[in-house]
């Protein structure tokens, strides 16, 4: 799923509440003078008044002692107050329309295209503050991160379908078109961010198990290293040391041959693997592939035992910092252009709204 | 944690403390990209607002949600000739959609004005009706919705409007039957006796053979009568000159028989020219003056009477002009032609009273010259609001909406047709224009200044 509805149930009744409130409104913005009087209001009344009063039973019910209400029932109460909420809500907004109504339909610069733009650049205004968040404490009442968050992704939304109705689905001139084009582009880096937010964590989960921080990969790969060179010095002698003097220091168990073998692999595939710059060409980081290298060095004289398998187990590790940071990347990368087209468009927009509203 | 990280004490010893000295290149380019991006705005928005004061005006036009109308595309790039103050926009909000961005004195800078009806009790700016900037369109062709708003209920300073015309809201169903007919079947109270049926009958052949005469004007149709103005909206007034006279003229009687050819050719012109038509305002008094004089210039033609002139014996005053002498022998020759003439014009059922109601009586007419009604044809059935353009419907037959036209023999026939041929076509159905402004205006054009400006051409072309 990709929205956690139990956790964006709030953010999703108040979005779901303006948007019916929103189309309701602009839909009765076009109704002519002569048309027949409808009854809206009344409706609107009585729909959100039944709203209002399942819901304080609903409350009243969960908080007393018939708390064991049946989840049926429960979810009926929910049902009940979303369905006569909503309904109660269009309602509203198509008396607000017919109240509204001018001439011709609604226009950009008219009152309610003018209200539509200011309602939608607040939402955006508030989804651009997420940004700003990072830089102040964590105030209690700024509220969480995660609201804001949930209320980036909703509002940020919902201010799609009121431009539109601001805009009465004209494209309008050059500074529109732009306009267009960047909350459009925007929109579809958020959804594309927003499903990489729900999609890529879980890999993380199941292809890192040992999740390191993001920052420290490059120390860890340079101690992993450290650690491998340590190793295979102990096994075939110092890798700088003279011709004559490193059979000297190596392990005798080791054969010359294998010892050679393995330094020759070690600097070619392994060291190079384990550097700070991951190789995902390198045969190291396909799990098959080092299986096949490191079982050719096992079958060598004298290299089988614990020295190989801890080697064995740094590429494994390398590989999978490898991978995390291939995920990080993948999680981060698109707000490369997400945070400049959000730029963009307030640019933009200020622009438009500073000409349209105060300089003509 | 990675599997090589076995020992928990080793742990402090996988991590750097101080990693933020050396963010990674993603980080790096993140913080860039944003640094960059607040400053290409900042630099892009001030240019925006900067723009419209110091760049080419041609670049206005990318502010603009969409170009001027066809009218006003000569300045579609200076934004100052109408947006005269700053913040008008803004202003709406507090004002309601009535608060004009474009104020009425900038339209009548230009434009004429005039008023709609005395007794309208709200009287919207231009531009509340005039919504410019949706393109190359037409602004004189409004939303319906600007009228209905006062015509869906209409109410005057006087009070509600009569029911009959209280509720106007769509042509196709919700407005009344033309004020012609509103009152029951109209009657055309012209004093002039014509009947339709017979002339347009004229087209049959046994008509041209019984009158060979009127051969060369036949075939009689609408269009033989019936022009339109220069405009191609109503059709011309009917003229005795220009629509009867070929077929009805005015002829003057001639007794005598010449032997001489040349006087006969004479008689024979005299017969044939026919005697003027009293125009607006005049009398039949006309007929007589111009009939005498004719008759007294025929009798001195040579040979008409055989009778010298009679000699004048008076003596010249000087520096005066006096007539032509003139022959009792003439003068009454002259008089019994004309009471002859006058005997068939105004005694005789074909002449004058073929056409017109006399109201005097015979016997007691004055001077012994009749009087006949003014004829009072109506130059036009629709009131100044209200407009038809034949042009815009020539692939349409006159009877398609005249229908009755063929079968009229009165002259109290209205054959203006009723609101229900104009739906035929002008409803949602048929497919053409049915908003209120495709025929009616909303500016009375009887009190508009006409077609004399205000304005030079220099004006036009002076840029803010």
């Amino acid at each position: 799923m990709l929205i956690d509805y139990p956790h964006h149930r709030r953010w999703l009744g108040f979005t779901a509440g303006g948007l019916l409130l929103a189309v309701g409104c602009y839909r009765e913005l076009s109704a002519e003078p002569g048309d027949p009087p409808r009854s809206y209001g009344l409706l609107a009344l009585g729909l959100l008044g039944t709203a209002l009063l399942c819901g304080l039973l609903r409350g009243f019910a969960s908080r007393s002692a018939l708390r064991a209400l049946p989840s049926r029932l429960a979810w009926l109460g929910e049902l009940v107050v979303a369905v006569s909420g909503g309904a109660g809500l269009l309602c509203l907004g198509l008396f607000l329309g017919r109240r509204w109504a001018i001439p011709g339909g609604p226009t950009a610069a008219g009152v309610a295209g003018m209200w539509y733009g200011i309602l939608g650049a607040a939402c955006m205004l508030f989804a651009g503050l997420l940004a700003g968040l990072r830089h102040l404490p964590a105030w209690w009442w700024l509220g969480s991160r995660q609201w804001w968050l949930k209320g980036h992704i909703w509002l940020g939304l919902l201010s799609v379908v009121l431009v539109l109705f601001h805009s009465t689905f004209r494209v309008g001139g050059l500074l529109e078109q732009a306009l267009w084009l960047v909350l459009i582009l925007l929109i579809a880096s958020g959804v594309f961010g927003l499903v990489l937010q729900h999609v890529v964590p879980r890999l993380l989960t199941v292809r890192v198990p040992g999740e390191v921080p993001y920052e420290q990969i490059p120390h860890e790969c340079l101690l992993l290293r450290g650690k491998a060179d340590n190793l295979v010095d102990a096994l075939c002698g110092p890798g700088d040391a003279d011709a004559a003097e490193a059979p000297q220091k190596a392990d005798p168990n080791v054969d010359p041959a294998s010892r050679e073998a393995l330094r020759n692999t070690y600097e070619a595939l392994v060291r190079p693997f384990l550097g700070p710059e991951y190789r995902p060409d390198s045969p190291l980081a396909r799990a098959a592939q080092a299986d096949a290298v490191f079982r050719g060095l096992r079958s060598l004289p004298g290299l089988a035992g614990e020295p190989l398998a801890q080697l064995e187990r740094f590429c494994r590790d390398r590989g999978e910092m490898g991978e995390q940071e291939r995920l990080h990347h993948w999680l981060h990368l698109w707000l490369l252009a997400h945070v400049p087209l959000s730029v963009l468009l307030l640019a933009l927009g200020v622009a438009h709204v500073v000409t349209a509203v105060f300089y003509y | 944690m990675l599997s090589s990280q076995q020992d928990p004490k080793d742990l402090p010893h996988w991590l750097r403390l101080d990693y933020y000295r050396d963010p990674r290149p993603l980080g790096r380019w993140q913080r860039r990209t944003a640094r960059v991006a607040w400053v290409a705005g900042a630099v892009l928005c001030a240019a925006l607002l900067v723009l419209p004061s110091i760049g080419p005006r041609r670049l206005r036009s990318v502010y603009q949600s969409a170009p001027v109308s066809t009218a006003h595309a000569a300045f579609n790039d200076d934004c100052g000739r109408c947006h005269t103050e700053a913040g008008q926009t803004a202003g709406r909000l507090w004002h309601g959609d009535d608060f004009r961005s474009v104020k009425d004195a900038v339209c009548v800078s230009c434009h004429d004005r005039p008023p709609h009806q005395a007794g309208q009790t709200h009287t919207p700016a231009c531009a509340t009706c005039h919504d410019e900037h949706q393109g190359r369109t037409d602004l004189a062709r409004v939303a319906d919705g600007h009228c209905t708003t006062c015509h869906a209920d209409l109410k005057t300073n006087e009070g509600p409007a009569a029911p009959e015309r209280r509720h106007v809201s769509a042509f196709a169903d919700k407005h009344p039957e033309c004020r012609l007919w509103r009152g029951g079947p109209p009657e055309d109270k012209a004093q002039l006796r014509f009947n339709h049926k017979v002339h347009l009958l004229l087209n049959g052949e046994d008509k041209k053979r019984a009158l060979p005469a009127l051969a060369r004007w036949l075939p009689l149709e609408c269009v033989s009568c019936h022009k339109p103005d220069a405009a191609g909206r109503a059709m011309q007034p009917i003229s005795y000159p220009a629509h009867c006279q070929n077929c009805h003229p005015l002829a003057a009687p001639l007794q005598g028989e010449w032997a001489d050819p040349a006087v006969s050719q004479a008689a024979e012109r005299f017969r044939t020219t026919p005697a003027p038509h009293p125009g607006h305002d005049q009398t039949s008094a006309v007929v007589r003056d111009a009939l005498r004089g004719r008759y007294l210039d025929f009798s001195r033609a040579a040979g008409v009477l055989n009778a010298p002139a009679a000699e004048d014996a008076a003596r010249d005053i000087p520096g005066a002009r006096r007539g032509e002498p003139m022959s009792e022998q003439t003068l009454g020759w002259a008089n019994r032609q004309l009471r002859e003439a006058e005997r068939v014009l105004f005694d005789h059922g074909g002449g004058c009273a073929l056409c017109h109601v006399e109201r005097s009586r015979p016997e007691q007419r004055p001077n012994g010259l009749p009087e006949y009604e003014p004829t009072r044809l109506p130059a036009r059935w629709f009131d100044d609001f209200s407009r038809f353009s034949h042009r815009s419907h020539p692939m349409l037959g006159c009877v398609a909406c005249h229908a009755d036209a063929p079968e009229s023999e009165r002259t109290a026939d209205v054959l203006i047709p009723k609101l229900d041929t104009c739906r035929n076509c002008h409803s949602p159905q048929g497919g053409a224009r049915h908003d209120c402004a495709a025929c009616h205006l909303y500016h009375d054009p009887k009190k508009g200044r006409g077609l004399n400006g205000l304005l030079k051409i220099d004006d036009l072309h002076h840029q803010r």
